[in-house]
This record gives structure tokens, C-alpha cells and sequence, in this order.
């Protein structure tokens, strides 16, 4: 049961390892998406949106959040408390189930694309044989979540920003699909768990850095992926100055707080996503094996590391640039980031097959 | 058939891109503005009428109000205003210091405009930059005359007192400080691609328009047309002091588009610095103002004096007739012209630009409605 389990659902598998008597598969699965959840994203999720505010503040001089707790560091968690007692009005919509649940369903997409990134080895929460497509489709589909949500909710402001939201998914899907042709054609499979294992520890060894033409396709990833996130200076499609808010506006207490979790649980699948193809993922440079088990847990670090780094960037970036016009933006994903992506990924094929051909190939 | 349909907006009353309570309606199709209309009058205090109730000095604390962003300026028109009725004479040291004071408060009020025009861009961090650095003009006017905003220094026969200790030191720190800064603000947005193609070619006012329409100040210059109430009608001395007056010449996108406004801005900082260092330098001696009688009463007769306000020309005229309080007040003042281009600008530009539009002109809401 246990090698059928691990196919599927490897966290599963793992967390059964642990258990003296034999559990059912789907217990397993349980216990183990719970503590996926709850430790493995809404944990580091609050630590992002404070580590936000704290760094945002510091760019911006001021002393950001400085009352729960030394420095502020519960302000997430008592904001949330907050919110989960505020009334939840909102427009007369409030009677389409789409404006209630749109947001909810996009975080759920956000979700299920993070269990399919393994966080270590052999610890993914499910390891679909496609892991890529699993996540290009939630990218897709958490933005028309939001734009059921944006559209449903009927005030002008609303329907302009959902409007945006969907220009915006026909500006980053094609940069990133492209972007994820290198790492795929490195690794001879979309298989995540197989990227990663494909790549090595040390930067030299990682998808990035294979040719000089990945350095320029991860670019394009990223910006790809900080256009997702609709985060400044991407936020053409809620910004504040602009559009009011757009479909942000509409939201109060807890959905509202939804919202702000999706954009951190966004961030955190954007980061995590480009870490596993384009990073090393999990993979530590260092041997392991005597560790046995606890392993998993260096493995962790080394990938949360790689992930705050980029966080950090996201964040700077977010605090310090003027937003884009829409224009701007499909400007800059359709003349540059996809030329881009498409020459990457040619020199990328012509360098495998050159390699290969001379018995190399595999990671420099 | 059906018809076409368009999607009306409200921008305001409360809406970031304005100071203060202002709505333009727009029309749009999708993310185009087919039409924008401007409606005024949230702010609307009755300023000129309650002029006629007031005292000739006790008036000088309303017309800060005018425009609180630049509360020198509003007291030196008026005070200019009856000064010229009432044929006062304006001790030298009296000028000089408001001439100072009159650039420290252009200063502040640009770097607001700038932070504000950024904010709407989404860049919130130049805002509180630019507020940083204007907090610092603050404290220097709270060592001048105690207040931080509606400053009520310029008093008529000259100013409410002398500098006091420390004053010119601080400013000559306060211009040591700033120069390093601006060059911070030139690297986060002057050079900034993102900034330059948000404002290139956007809400362009041409030299024709801006006649047209009357405008005053940075948005006329920023078209082309080198107009400045200190160099066309100098008052308060400002033929004495060397400065330039730098217009717009398109050079990110056309002449007078939203960047050219916002460059204009720019550099008259760098002028205001500089004739606040000749102001400090060649302050002169003597008097810092002319007593007035116990119940002063203007003469008989009409007066009107423009000053150049960090928005343009700001004019007061007065009407007095010989009574202890005006006959009639009447300010001129230079964001008010601004909304005759709405109907032009606001025309067929994407919803994105609205914002950028209404922040580069600089609309001071308070001192349209007054």
C-alpha cells in the first residue's frame, strides 16, 4: 500500500512512516494536508504578510507594526482575529454566491498548486505525473476566480478591475508557460519531483544556470510571476490611486482579509514555483543520509531559504516602483518577456542536443 | 440595434487623486474616458463674504485658508493688496523676509505635489519622502511664527515678527540638507523608465489651451510659456534676485505633458533654493514692519496685487470704502482656470491616466471652491 501511497500523495507516505499501526490511505492523507496547511503555508504565509509590512515600513521610514509582541510579530495573527469578528457587508451582490466565493475558490487553486511542489524530498502533499500543467492551470484559474468575484460584485470600479484582471492573465500565462520550456526540456519531464532532482545543491548545478540562456527565460519567469502576484508595480487591476481599489473596495472583515491572504499565499506560490524549477528546489549540495529521516527538515530550510531570498526581492521591488499602466504591462510581457522565453528555450534545445551529442548534457 | 453603451463613473468627491473634496463624472467605454465633467463646491466656506464681516487685519487668518498649502502666498497678495490701497510702505527687511518665507512654503508645496503625483502612480514611498523632507519646512515655520500650516505671518505693513534666533542658521542647514535629497528624488523618479513612460505624452496642455483657458504657474510654463508674476510683475523686491524660469520642453514625451509638469516643479526648487540663499545672504537691517493705527481703515478706493503662488498666479482684489472692514473681496486664484480643461483633457484617455492627469495639474480644492 505504502509504494502505491507514495506515488500519489508522498507527504502522505511519509507522515505513515511515522505511525506504529497501519492507517488507512485516506487518514493519512488527511493528517498530512493538515499539517501542510497549517505549518507549511499558513504559517509562513502570516510571516510574509508581517515581514511585508515590517521591510515596507523600514523602506518607507517608518516603524511598521510595533505592538503585538516584540517587534510586532503577532500582527498578523491578531489581525486576523480582528476580522473574523468585523461585519461582513458588501454591495447588494452579496447574494451571488460568486462574489461570496470567489475568493475563496481562488485561494483554494493557490492551495492546490502549492501541494504539488515538493518542499523536500519526496514531500510533496500529491505528485501529479504533470506537476507543471497542474500549477500553469491554477495560475490560469485563481485569476478568473478573482474576476467571477470582481465582476459578480456589479459597482463600476469592480467590473473595470475585472476587466484588468483578465488582460493581466493573457499577459503573464504565456511569458511563464514559455519560461517553464528550459527547465522541462533539461529535466526530460514536467514532472516536478523530476526537476528538482534533475538540477543539484550549489547555484552552478541549478536549471538557471545551466546556459545563458536560462539565466534570461528565469527572468522572464519571475517577472511573469510578479505580474501574477498583482502586486505593486503590477497592481494595475486594484490599485488604490487608479481605480479606487477595484474589486478590493467591495470586501469587508473577513473576505476582505482573504483577499490580502491570497496575495500573500500568491507570493509564496510564485516564489516556491521558481525556486522548484528554476533553483534546485529542495536540493541541499550537502550528503544527507546519515540524518535519515530529519533530512526532510534541512532539505525545508535550504528551500524556505531560497524562497525568503526571493521574497525579500518581491518586496523591495513592491515598495520601491511606480505601477505599471495595463499597457505597459502587455507591452512588456508580449515584445519582450515572450521573445525572450521563446529564443531561451531554442538555445536551450539546441545547447541539450549539442551536449548530448558530445555525451554530456546533463547539468554543467 | 443596439445602442453603444457607456459606463459612468464617479471620481471623488473623496478620491485620492485631488486635495480635498472634488468629483469629476466620467463617461467611459471599457477603459477609455469618452468625456469628463468637473463639479465643484464640497469645500465651498464663503471666504470672500465673510471678508466683508471682518476686520481689515483681523481678515489675514482666512486667507490662509484659501490655499493652506501655501498660506504665505494668500497672505501676501491680500496683504499686498491693501498695502497698495492704502499707500503703506513695506520696510526692505519686511520684503526680504517674505520672500523667504514665500519660497520656503513653495518648497514645501511642490514637494507635496510631487509626493502626491507619485502616490497616485502607486509609488507610496516618494510620498512619504517628499513628506519627510516638507516636515523639515514645517519645523522651520513653527520657529518663524509658530504655526506649521496656516502660517498668518505676512501681516499688512509687513510681517507678524522678525526671525528669530536661529532661524537663518536653520535654513541654511535645512538648504544643505535638501540638495542631496533632490538628486534622491531625481533617481527614484525622474530617471525612473516606469515614471517617465507613466507621464510621457499624457494629459497634454498645449501653449493654446492653457492660454485659453487662463491657466497660471507651473502648468502654463510646463506648455512653453515663460510667465512668472516674480519676473513679469516682480513684488516684493524679486527684481533683485537672480533666478531663472524654467519651462517645459518636452523631453521624455511633448511639450506640456504631465512629465514636463512634474520636471518644471522640480526645478523651480532648485530656483526657490537658490533665492532663498541670496534672500539669507543679503538680508537687510532694520524694521520688520510698519505699525498700523489702533482701528485701521483703509481709504476709499479699489487695489489689486497678484503674487506668484507654487500653483500660479494668485490675485486678491479688494474694494474698500472706508470702512473699518472691505467692501468686497475677491480672490483670483490659479487652480480654479485648471478645471476649464477637463471638458479637452479628459478625452479619450485610458481610466489609468485620470488620476496621473488630475495629480500632475496640481488642483488645490480649497482654493478652487475658497
Amino acid at each position: 500500500m505504502n509504494a502505491e501511497l507514495s506515488t500519489i500523495s508522498p507527504m502522505a507516505a511519509y507522515v505513515g512512516s511515522f505511525m506504529e499501526t497501519a492507517m488507512p490511505a485516506w487518514g493519512l492523507i488527511l493528517v498530512a494536508t493538515t499539517i501542510h496547511w497549517f505549518c507549511l503555508v499558513v504559517a509562513p504565509v502570516m510571516l510574509m504578510a508581517y515581514l511585508d509590512r515590517k521591510l515596507g515600513a523600514d523602506i518607507q521610514m517608518r516603524i511598521g507594526p510595533n505592538r503585538v509582541s516584540s517587534y510586532g510579530v503577532f500582527q498578523s495573527a491578531a489581525d486576523t482575529i480582528k476580522l473574523f469578528f468585523k461585519e461582513d457587508s458588501g454591495p447588494e451582490a452579496q447574494e451571488s454566491w460568486l462574489f461570496r466565493w470567489g475568493t475563496v475558490a481562488a485561494i483554494v487553486c493557490v492551495f492546490l498548486a502549492l501541494g504539488t511542489i515538493p518542499m523536500a524530498e519526496a514531500w510533496a502533499l500529491s505528485n501529479p505525473d504533470s506537476g507543471i500543467v497542474m500549477v500553469l492551470a491554477a495560475l490560469c484559474f485563481s485569476n478568473l476566480c478573482v474576476f467571477w468575484a470582481a465582476y459578480s460584485a456589479r459597482s463600476q470600479w469592480s467590473v473595470l478591475s475585472s476587466f484588468r484582471v483578465l488582460a493581466m492573465v493573457t499577459a503573464y500565462v504565456v511569458p511563464i508557460a514559455i519560461a517553464l520550456v528550459p527547465p522541462v526540456l533539461i529535466a526530460g519531464s514536467p514532472n516536478l519531483e523530476n526537476i528538482v532532482r534533475a538540477q543539484g545543491g550549489m547555484p552552478w548545478k541549478w536549471a538557471m544556470f545551466h546556459n545563458p540562456a536560462t539565466l534570461l527565460s528565469w527572468a522572464t519567469m519571475f517577472l511573469g510571476l510578479q505580474i501574477w502576484q498583482g502586486r505593486a508595480p503590477f497592481d494595475h487591476s486594484h490599485a488604490p490611486g487608479e481605480i479606487a481599489g477595484g474589486y478590493t473596495a467591495e470586501y469587508s472583515g473577513l473576505r476582505s482579509g482573504l483577499l490580502t491572504f491570497l496575495e500573500y499565499a500568491s507570493l509564496l506560490l510564485g516564489c516556491a514555483f521558481i525556486v522548484t524549477v528554476y533553483m534546485g528546489g529542495w536540493q541541499t549540495g550537502i550528503n544527507l543520509e546519515s540524518t535519515g529521516r530529519a533530512a526532510n527538515i534541512f532539505e525545508l530550510i535550504f528551500f524556505w531559504l531560497k524562497i525568503s531570498g526571493l521574497v525579500f526581492v518581491s518586496i523591495w521591488i513592491r515598495w520601491s516602483l511606480p505601477g505599471l499602466r495595463i499597457d505597459q504591462i502587455v507591452n512588456l510581457s508580449w515584445r519582450i518577456l515572450v521573445p525572450i522565453g521563446l529564443f531561451a528555450s531554442a538555445v536551450t534545445a539546441v545547447w541539450l542536443v549539442v551536449a548530448r551529442a558530445r555525451g554530456g548534457g546533463d547539468i554543467l | 440595434m443596439n445602442e453603444p453603451q457607456t459606463l459612468t463613473f464617479n471620481v471623488g468627491p473623496h478620491h485620492s487623486a485631488a486635495i480635498g473634496p472634488f468629483r469629476i463624472k466620467v463617461e467611459t467605454d471599457g477603459e477609455m474616458v469618452l468625456a469628463g465633467e468637473p463639479d465643484v463646491g464640497y469645500l465651498h466656506r464663503g471666504i470672500e463674504k465673510v471678508a466683508e464681516r471682518m476686520s481689515w487685519t483681523g481678515f489675514m487668518p482666512y486667507t490662509d485658508r484659501v490655499d493652506y498649502l501655501s498660506a504665505i502666498h494668500c497672505n501676501l497678495a491680500y496683504a499686498l493688496a491693501v498695502e497698495s490701497l492704502a499707500g503703506i510702505a513695506v520696510p526692505p527687511r519686511a520684503s526680504c523676509i517674505r520672500v523667504l518665507a514665500g519660497e520656503l512654503n513653495r518648497i514645501g508645496s511642490h514637494l507635496l505635489s510631487l509626493g502626491h503625483l507619485a502616490q497616485q502612480l502607486g509609488a507610496g514611498t516618494a510620498l512619504l519622502y517628499s513628506l519627510r523632507d516638507r516636515e523639515k519646512i514645517n519645523n522651520l515655520f513653527e520657529m518663524l511664527c509658530g504655526a506649521r500650516l496656516t502660517y498668518s505671518y505676512v501681516r499688512i505693513g509687513g510681517v507678524a515678527a522678525d526671525v528669530t534666533e536661529g532661524f537663518i542658521e536653520k535654513t541654511y542647514e535645512f538648504l544643505e540638507y535638501l540638495l542631496p535629497k533632490l538628486k534622491e528624488y531625481h533617481d527614484l523618479l525622474s530617471n525612473n523608465r516606469i515614471f517617465m513612460g507613466r507621464l510621457a505624452n499624457v494629459g497634454i496642455v498645449t501653449q493654446a489651451m492653457a492660454v485659453d483657458c487662463g491657466l497660471t504657474g507651473p502648468t502654463l510654463r510646463a506648455a512653453g510659456m515663460k510667465f512668472d508674476v516674480r519676473k513679469n510683475a516682480a513684488y516684493c523686491g524679486y527684481q533683485k534676485f537672480d533666478f531663472n524660469v524654467p519651462t517645459g520642453n518636452g523631453e521624455v514625451g511633448s511639450v506640456g505633458d504631465a512629465f514636463d509638469r512634474y520636471i518644471v516643479r522640480m526645478r523651480e526648487i532648485d530656483q526657490a533654493v537658490s533665492i532663498i540663499k541670496q534672500a539669507l545672504d543679503a538680508l537687510p537691517e532694520g524694521a520688520f514692519s510698519t505699525p498700523l493705527p489702533r482701528l485701521f481703515k483703509a481709504p476709499k478706493g479699489e487695489a489689486y496685487a497678484a503674487v506668484e503662488s507654487p500653483r500660479g498666479l494668485f490675485g486678491v482684489y479688494v474694494c474698500s470704502s472706508g470702512e473699518k472692514n472691505p467692501e468686497r473681496v475677491r480672490f483670483r486664484t490659479p487652480s480654479f482656470p485648471v478645471l476649464n480643461l477637463f471638458p479637452d483633457i479628459l478625452k479619450n484617455v485610458p481610466v489609468s491616466d485620470v488620476a496621473t492627469i488630475i495629480g500632475s495639474l496640481d488642483i488645490m480644492v480649497s482654493e478652487v471652491d475658497r
